[in-house]
């Protein structure tokens, strides 16, 4: 005689050490298989968009910060700015230009670190958190001496950024450079070859590329899905065109693909920033742009390669010096509706591994 | 960035309407303005053959919108027919959806939705936007063209309430099950709701005297 089984229904979260911020996940099981996946989100919606209409252009700019994706607050700076000067038809110096691509490949590396820390935690492997904490540190050094900021910086302006480099900084910058391509063996002595981590990451949660298109996903998830397009290649913005850098693109679809893509997505920003640092003009870094600057009517759709994906913005202007009306793109949303594709068929112990693999921030998923 | 994908849609489906164009479509709008009586008083003394003067320059609020992303006005009632079109047939090849959201016009009284299209082929992108009327705001689902178009509906119903016709579970997905209103709307008031605002009272009272933040 068949035994019989009944599904259970396990409520994860929303308070979870492993959702990464507030994220209920309504998992459906029989006996240790997921049968579904519900992620329920909301849980930190603060309404950015409807914020963002009540202030001015440049007051914006300190509320993408911590509003959006609170680990990559350059890139939020970033898609900002980018969608204003162009309604706005503002020039950015060439010397601006490029301190806001090194900031802006700083800022991808640092949040890629947390990643690899908190999916290592996610795993058992504490170590690799400590290690990655550390690099971090050096980033947030930098940011702090050139920005003031070490999380939220409010940098980036309208028309520039606020702050010339200080001096030295370029050099301490390169010692980083040389540091992190010292310590990133390390991670493939930890994690690469661990076969532990090999046993926990590869094969699970494989997402194939066409549901990667269709469900929207981008950024690094879709990228170990074999969706070769990184915004800053197919619509170079800031001087990525003047940029030699690979993007790494993997077919497996697998947690260990999206892992392998990270890693090598940072050794490609370090060549970057030394391109940079290489070739940074002098001169300006501002051009002037009054404070309550007032956009002409219209309607632009912005788009850039954050650390997480596909993020852009849809401004919409009045002629006013507020906007009429921003709509957040945000990359880890769709990301995360890939979810329930991803984790249907495998053990209630993948759960962790796969959610950690997709790299949400809730901020980004809720605003 | 081109228009010319938006052209395509335009040459397939003669309903649809293309945004106004940058420095093309300018006397769509601009030219009923009358000219200002000052600039058209030397004019007769001007010889004849001349080149036609300029526009008379125009505050910023009163130029007509610039569209910097190409797009095209789409009826309500056609989206899902069209949508089908543009992501399965190869001369669009319109397969990711980036976002769907809506714009609240409440001096034309409706909403725009709005959509997001790319293609991987031609790395393009266009912009949809449907019209509907803010009494009653509805438009077909196009779920089942794109999957992810899911997550992003149900966020579009909740935060402006308008309702995606075939979608397989419209609900709210960023505010509460019991939430009254939808924020993004231009009208919308935030009000505390009153079981909040009888807790903060009843909070206050409970700490009173002991030194933890009381509020004047």
């Amino acid at each position: 005689m068949a035994l019989r089984t009944e599904e259970l229904i396990l409520n994860m979260g929303p308070q979870h050490p492993s959702t990464h911020g507030v994220l209920r996940l309504i998992v459906t099981l029989d006996g240790e298989n997921i049968v579904d996946v519900q992620p329920d989100i909301g849980y930190l919606h603060s309404s950015v968009e409807k914020m963002m209409e009540a202030r001015t252009y440049l007051q914006n700019i300190a509320l993408v910060d911590r509003g959006m994706d609170y680990l990559s607050a350059m890139a939020n700076e970033e898609v900002w700015v980018l969608a204003t000067e162009r309604l706005a038809k503002i020039e950015v110096p060439e010397r601006a230009r490029y301190i806001r691509t090194i900031m802006l490949e700083l800022q991808r590396i640092s949040s890629h670190l947390i990643w690899v820390g908190t999916f290592g935690i996610d795993l058992g492997a504490f170590t690799a958190f400590l290690w990655a904490m550390r690099e971090r540190e050096r980033i947030m050094d930098l940011f702090e001496s050139s920005t003031g900021g070490r999380l939220h910086h409010v940098y980036f302006r309208i028309g520039g950024v606020n702050e010339d480099l200080p001096e030295g900084w370029t050099h301490r910058c390169l010692e980083f450079c040389d540091y992190f391509m010292d310590r990133l063996p390390e991670y493939d002595e930890l994690l690469t070859g661990n076969p532990i981590f090999l046993a926990r990451t590869q094969g699970v949660g494989v997402l194939a590329k066409e549901r990667a298109i269709a469900m929207g996903a981008s950024g690094p998830v879709a990228r170990a899905s074999g969706l070769d397009y990184d915004v800053r290649k197919a619509h170079p913005y800031e001087v990525y065109d003047r940029m030699e850098f690979g993007v790494p693109v993997r077919s497996e679809g697998d947690c260990f693909a999206r892992y392998l893509v990270r890693m090598e997505e940072m050794r490609q920003s370090i060549r970057i920033i030394r391109q940079c640092i290489e070739q940074l003009p002098a001169g300006e870094i501002r051009s002037k742009v009054q404070v309550a600057l007032k956009v002409p009517k219209g309607e632009v759709y912005a788009r850039t390669e954050s650390p997480r994906g596909d993020l852009g913005i849809y401004l919409v202007a009045d002629g006013s010096d507020k906007p009429y009306r921003v709509k957040i793109r945000a990359p880890a949303f769709s990301n995360l509706y890939a979810l329930t594709e991803m984790m249907r068929g495998w053990k209630v112990a993948d759960v962790i591994a796969i959610l950690g693999s997709i790299d949400i921030v809730l901020s980004d998923v809720d605003r | 960035m081109s228009w010319e994908l938006a052209e395509k849609v335009r040459a397939r489906f003669p309903d649809v309407e293309l945004f106004p164009r940058p420095g093309q479509d300018e006397p769509h709008e601009a030219s009923p303005a009358p000219v200002p009586s000052a600039s058209a008083a030397p004019s007769p003394g001007a010889p004849p053959g001349e080149a036609p003067k300029p526009p008379p320059r125009r505050p910023a609020h009163e130029a007509p919108p610039a569209f910097l992303t190409p797009g095209v006005f789409v009826p309500g009632e056609l989206l899902l027919a069209i949508c089908q079109v543009l992501a399965i047939d190869r001369e669009f090849g319109l397969h990711y959806l980036s976002f769907v959201s809506a714009i609240d016009r409440p001096e034309a009284n409706q909403f725009e939705v709005l959509y997001h299209l790319y293609t991987f082929d031609r790395k393009d992108e266009l912009v949809l936007k449907a019209r509907v009327p803010r009494e009653a705001p509805a438009v077909a689902s196009v779920a089942s063209v794109w999957v992810g178009a899911d997550w992003h509906e149900r966020e579009t119903f909740d935060l402006f309430g308008i309702v995606f016709e075939g979608h397989p579970n419209l609900r709210r997905i960023m505010m509460t099950d019991d939430w009254i209103g939808h924020p993004l709307r231009k009208d919308y008031v935030f009000q505390e709701p009153a079981w909040l605002v009888e807790a903060a009272k009843q909070r206050q009272k409970d700490i009173e005297g002991l030194g933890l933040g009381e509020r004047a």
